[in-house]
């Protein structure tokens, strides 16, 4: 009987630990689809704001159609990603393309001196900083939540249930660049 | 240069005190005094103890005495430093946060006002005190009183009174925090998670029943999410009724922590501007400023 008892105990503990386990797991994945969505919203304010910039750097140099066609390209192949890896390349290019922008507006004094490029140009300045920090958090919460559930004996409750998430990269070819040191 | 610490300065003053004429003579005459009425009252082992006991008294004073004026020199350095002026009347304070009305009993040091950075707003800074009572059983025993520390930095925010009905946000309490004296208890607040991880097992986030979570969420994008997850002070915030209080526990007594804080400060008022500025021009029809 005791024994009985003692098995029945730990089979409710080991119950208990199986629930709670689970439960943190849904709530660590809940966490990374909910910093997905924070990038998410970042990045869509930041595809409604090209075709103002693009429209007003239109106004000063018709001539750079080249690199307003690249924005508006790169812009509607990121709207149209899907998500993970494609997506952050597909924002990596159109951070590329909005660089070939700021190029072109350091030719083009007028564009410059423009009230509304530089209230765009600013915005698109903080856009991208909050998706700076936005991707940080995000691959904050994918790191926490594959360490919980890679980690033994976590990995008997996760099963094939919770599987490990991709961090989002979106590095610009600039921020990887090696700087070169000359001496 | 002034003095970076409160600590500083203290030995110098401390053998500044000692060495004075009127010390030496208190020495002098207070063990003379100690060790003739200990040996006509209590014999050899009294006269051999009551002078050095004496002695012992005096110099844990003048430690004492020297300690307060380094911190006082601290201080005015502080103030100089900031352009801040001393505040009379703290306790006008006491009605605006739950944590400057906390326990039975409050106290105040070192207030200062002055301008926060270049935000056009005044800060007050201080060092704050509250201390709960624990009622004795009896007659016989004192009643007990535990003392709970903070330097907090206030700004009023009137502006931002109606999108922010009460806000609080401070450091997670482990296990044992639950056994500490906790203001907010009794208050209607819910907790609110946030979407960073890291934040959430930083931070606890209350907010008052009326506040609109929208404009939260709108309030910690994730920049300021990620400045409040990094930022070395770990700063605390109450905001409530207009007033903004950045506060950590415990007495800040460097200038450098000092600095951290009323930067802390004028962030955080800054966001809480940015927003109420967004919510007017939105409701205005105008585009909201980047």
């Amino acid at each position: 009987m005791t024994v009985l008892l003692v098995v029945a105990g730990l089979l409710a503990l080991v119950g208990l630990w199986v629930v709670l386990t689970n439960n943190s797991f849904i709530r660590a994945r809940n966490k990374v689809d909910e910093a997905w969505s924070g990038i998410d919203i970042q990045l869509k304010r930041r595809h409604d704001l090209v075709p103002n910039l693009v429209d007003t750097v239109k106004g000063y140099a018709a001539h750079e159609s080249a690199t307003l066609a690249a924005v508006t390209q790169a812009r509607a192949a990121a709207m149209g990603a899907g998500s993970g890896a494609d997506r952050g390349a597909a924002e990596e290019r159109l951070t590329s393309a909005l660089d070939g922008i700021r190029v072109v507006a350091e030719q083009y004094p007028d564009l410059k001196a423009s009230q509304s490029f530089q209230t765009l140009m600013a915005q698109l300045s903080e856009l991208e900083d909050q998706i700076q920090a936005a991707r940080r958090i995000f691959n904050a919460n994918v790191n926490s939540y594959n360490t919980r559930i890679q980690l033994f004996p976590n990995t008997l409750v996760a099963g094939g249930k919770f599987t490990a998430r991709d961090l989002f990269q979106l590095d610009s070819p600039a921020e990887r660049a090696v700087p070169a040191v000359a001496f | 240069m002034g003095p970076t610490n409160a600590n500083a300065g203290r030995g110098d003053w401390f053998r500044a005190t000692l060495g004075r004429p009127v010390t030496i003579t208190m020495l002098v005459l207070g063990a003379s005094a100690a060790l003739v009425l200990g040996a006509a009252f209590g014999g050899p082992a009294a006269a051999a103890l009551a002078p050095v006991a004496v002695v012992v008294a005096i110099v844990a004073i003048v430690w004492w005495i020297a300690d307060r004026k380094a911190e006082n020199v601290f201080w005015k350095h502080v103030a100089d430093s900031l352009g801040f002026e001393p505040f009379f009347d703290p306790t006008a304070l006491e009605t605006t946060t739950p944590l400057l009305h906390a326990g039975d009993r409050r106290s105040w040091k070192h207030e200062l006002m002055g301008p926060l950075g270049e935000s056009g707003l005044t800060a007050r800074l201080a060092q704050y005190r509250y201390e709960v009572r624990e009622e004795s059983a009896n007659d016989k025993t004192p009643d007990k009183w535990t003392s709970y520390r903070y330097t907090i930095c206030l700004v009023e925010l009137e502006s931002g009174m109606p999108m922010f009905p009460g806000l609080y946000l401070r450091e997670r309490r482990g296990l044992l925090g639950g056994l500490d004296h906790d203001w907010l208890d009794g208050r209607r607040l819910s907790k609110v998670e946030l979407e960073s991880t890291e934040f959430n097992e930083t931070y606890e986030l209350q907010i008052a029943s009326q506040q609109d979570e929208g404009r939260l969420r709108e309030f910690f994008d994730p920049k300021t999410i990620v400045w409040f997850s990094e930022h070395p002070l770990r700063p605390h915030v109450e905001f409530r009724a207009g007033f903004l209080v950045v506060y950590v526990p415990g007495y800040i007594e460097d200038l450098g922590r000092v600095v951290w804080l009323l930067e802390a400060a004028e962030r955080i008022a800054g966001r809480v501007v940015a927003e109420v500025g967004e919510a007017h021009a939105t409701v205005a029809g105008e585009p909201a400023p980047g």
